[in-house]
């Protein structure tokens, strides 16, 4: 039997539909994984202000992310964030700047993937979306204010429904012998012929395209300005991975980001990339270990301590001292 | 503005409301408030072509009211011919013209003759084609007698502008849209909600099927690799799907997006995928082309009803020029031109064709017809695959591989390789979908079409869709409509 509308019922069926619309989201914000990671990645923002007094901030992807921030003193905060490309970096300084803050000093990542293909979209996209309404920002709207508004209702959320079709199509997949980086230590304990493969492949996959787009300069300049415009400092960190990872980064594709870092004033750079050679630093190609992790802050700390000693510190209040015990007592010496 | 925009779905809602409030005034004030949102709709992407719509508009308005005060033959022919110059004019000028320079320049250099011709790089206006060959139904139906002259330049210039179907058809007829202008339109609440369906539809089209299909088609087509066979048939298929999601969803949002004003248009696709011939698919692919093709290009060269051999000519002219519409490339002229030839058994062998057997009923009719159906599938796709590559050198590569012995080559590592194997996997269960609902609502205008099912069906039918789009639509970049570059 053919139905027939009224206004009156497309009114109620429009309405119901709103209501069924509403409660899917509810169900998909409470149960995706993506949303989770949302909550944890505000969460990593949020405690920022848990932290009293904190004069340095990192931020970056998973390579900062490493450093966890039960390693670091009340000074220093990480906010980085797996997957996090420069435009969410960007997002998050803009609005723990715009916010009461002692920060004094940046720990800007340099790493060369940040300059490539890979991160131009980032998985955290819609994340940090939110960061830049909250300030104003000018920049980061590629599709609009409005599509970012969008992005903001699980459903019509595009990085979910590009989360959900990758797990839908992950579950079809039958486990590979070869998917060892899941498995914390898996990768160390690989004949090193394997190990050296899996570092090239993903080497070259991190490294495509870099200097070819120039968006990520573009950001880069941005976030060195931010800093710059409220008196913080900004220390370039290259971190650091197996030689195998590094080998498919050509000396022109180095000389842009070094000339990229020149261009936006930084003239602060620890360059930490092949500093361990031993892979028991490393639980992965290009993730420092327990025992890697300690290793970077103590130089870290100690590199930094010597190149504001040497160089005048951001706020003549402070001692850099102060400033730079970082690595918590917490952290276990090698 | 791109129907599946967010500012579409601001857009559209806008201009109802406001479309409804001045709809107690009069038809005049609803015609103008279509004007100038379908000159804003246009304008959206370039303001500076606004001036060219007007212009070809203004011209077919006067030429109109010429041809109606003009009793003598000789001056309507030259009143005609004025609309013919200034329209093809215009299209030949921004569409063809760097074509036309660089083939003949080209031509010159294999002939040893060195032509300095400039090319403009000009910039094609988007739906120049397809509000051109409307705004020709006009002027040549006056001509023939066919159409009323109409007086109202509000309604004349929302007739051509009007905006669901301004960038990529419908290519509607004047005798069949210029009167809809003229009357109240009836925006009931069926027709309303018939086209809420429609336009869902049009969305699981383009954004599910032809976005999903994309990827792997794109990443085949735009390989430098060498590709086996089966790789190569592998994105012709894709491709395939792609286009026909991606216009067929265009002009379903097109004819909902019309349905919510009152007005109806042409059907443009009636399940082509599911034809047993070429004859056929024509019929039911991009219909309002095809039939204008048929009246303002076929017949006038004798149709059918000559010669067999020129009637054979007279379809592979047609088909060419059809291919031509497409787009300024010796790959659509291949294409239209491979389509006339797909069309030359029918003439032929008519009879053949005509009595090779009605067995639906039976086991061996199903199959008969299975068979049909892939036949002209598989004939299709091969033409797809001039339409799609970037030249007419690597088309042939392609289309030559599909017939080498490596299309028995295993293609899961190389498009594993191009990472492609969970956008496959996406992607046919979006083709999936879409023929299963096809078939099921076959002797439907659109799948979604289900008002005469049970409740139950209708609304498990609407959760489905509308989930799919919602967790399955493609979320890159946003991808244009194919056929706005046309």
């Amino acid at each position: 039997m053919r139905s027939h509308d009224s206004w009156r019922t497309i009114l109620v069926k429009g309405a119901l539909g709103v209501v069924l619309f509403a409660i899917a989201n509810l169900i998909t914000y409470q149960t995706s994984g993506y949303f989770q990671r949302e909550n944890e990645y505000h969460a990593v923002v949020q405690n920022f202000y848990t932290h009293h007094h904190v004069k340095a901030i990192f931020v970056g992807d998973s390579h900062v992310a490493q450093i966890d921030n039960e390693y670091l003193t009340d000074h220093a905060y990480n906010v980085g964030f797996g997957g996090d490309s420069l435009r969410e970096i960007y997002a998050k300084l803009r609005y723990l700047l715009s916010r009461p803050n002692e920060i004094d000093v940046l720990f800007l990542t340099a790493d060369v993937h940040m300059f490539g293909t890979g991160r131009l979209q980032s998985s955290n996209g819609a994340f940090a979306d939110q960061y830049l309404f909250w300030t104003g920002s000018p920049y980061g709207f590629g599709h609009g204010k409005l599509a970012a508004a969008f992005n903001l209702v699980p459903l019509f959320n595009d990085d979910f429904v590009q989360y959900l079709k990758r797990d839908i199509a992950q579950s079809f997949k039958p486990a590979r012998a070869d998917d060892v980086e899941e498995t914390e230590g898996a990768w160390q304990h690989l004949p090193e012929a394997e190990r050296e493969r899996l570092a090239r492949e993903t080497g070259a996959g991190d490294h495509l395209g870099i200097g070819i787009h120039p968006e990520p300069f573009e950001w880069y300049g941005r976030i060195v300005a931010l800093a710059h415009q409220h008196g913080v400092r900004v220390i370039a960190v290259r971190y650091p991975a197996t030689a195998e990872y590094f080998e498919s980064v050509t000396p022109e594709e180095d000389r842009l980001v070094e000339h990229a870092l020149a261009a936006a004033g930084i003239q602060d750079v620890l360059d930490f990339r092949q500093v361990f050679t031993d892979v028991s630093y490393f639980k992965d190609p290009d993730h420092l270990s327990r025992k890697g992790v300690d290793a970077l802050l103590q130089l870290l700390e100690t590199r930094t301590q010597q190149m504001l000693a040497n160089g005048k510190a951001a706020s003549p209040d402070i001692e850099p001292a102060a400033l730079l015990t970082f690595a918590s007592g917490t952290n276990a010496a090698q | 503005m791109l129907f599946h925009s967010v500012i579409y779905a601001v857009f559209l809602p806008t201009v109802w409301l406001l479309y409804m409030l001045v709809g107690r005034v009069s038809v005049r004030a609803q015609n103008f408030v279509l004007l100038a949102a379908s000159y804003f709709f246009y304008g959206w992407w370039d303001w500076r072509f606004l001036g060219l719509i007007a212009l070809s508009t203004l011209v077919d308005y006067v030429v109109g009211l010429s041809l109606d005060v003009t009793s003598e033959n000789r001056a309507r022919r030259l009143i005609l011919l004025a609309s013919l110059v200034v329209n093809l004019g215009i299209l030949g000028f921004f569409k063809y013209y760097d074509f036309f320079i660089t083939s003949l320049v080209a031509a010159g250099a294999t002939l040893g003759i060195d032509l300095q011709a400039p090319t403009l790089r000009i910039i094609l206006p988007v739906g120049l084609s397809f509000y051109t060959f409307q705004a020709l139904t006009y002027t040549v139906g006056i001509y023939r007698r066919q159409v009323r002259v109409e007086r109202d330049p509000i309604a004349f210039f929302a007739y051509v502008a009007f905006f669901p179907q301004l960038v990529a058809g419908p290519i509607e007829r004047a005798g069949h849209m210029l009167p809809q202008f003229n009357r109240p339109r009836q925006v009931t609440a069926d027709n309303f909600a018939s086209g809420l369906r429609q336009i869902t539809w049009g969305l699981f089209c383009k954004l599910v099927v032809a976005d999903n299909c994309a990827i792997v088609a794109n990443a085949i087509f735009d390989s430098h690799r060498h590709l086996p066979g089966s790789v190569a048939l592998t994105g012709a298929v894709f491709f395939a799907f792609q286009i026909y999601g991606d216009f067929s969803g265009y002009s379903h949002i097109a004819l909902g997006s019309a349905r919510l004003f009152g007005f109806e248009l042409m059907q443009n696709f009636a399940t082509p995928y599911f034809s047993q011939s070429i004859p056929e698919f024509w019929r039911r692919w991009h219909i309002s082309l095809s039939t204008w093709f048929r009246d303002y290009v076929f017949i006038p060269l004798g149709g059918s009803r000559v010669s067999t051999l020129r009637y054979a000519f007279n379809i592979i002219l047609t088909f060419t020029i059809s291919g031509l519409w497409h787009g300024a490339s010796w790959t659509f002229v291949a294409w239209g031109f491979l389509n006339g030839l797909y069309y030359l058994p029918h003439i032929f062998f008519a009879k053949r064709f005509a009595s090779s057997g009605t067995l639906q009923s039976t086991a061996r009719g199903a199959a008969l017809i299975a068979a049909r159906v892939l036949l002209t599938f598989f004939l299709t796709v091969l033409a797809w695959i001039f339409f799609r590559a970037k030249t007419i050198h690597s088309a042939l590569v392609m289309a030559g591989s599909v017939f080498s012995t490596s299309i028995a080559t295993n293609p899961a590592a190389l498009l594993h390789d191009l990472g492609l194997l969970n956008p496959i996997l996406i992607a046919s269960a979006a083709i999936a979908v879409l023929v299963a609902l096809e078939f099921l609502q076959r002797d439907k205008g659109f799948a979604l079409q289900v008002e005469s099912r049970p409740s139950s069906t209708r609304w498990a039918a609407y959760a489905g869709i509308i989930g799919l789009v919602l967790c399955f639509r493609y979320t890159g970049s946003a991808l244009d409509f194919i056929y706005f570059q046309f």
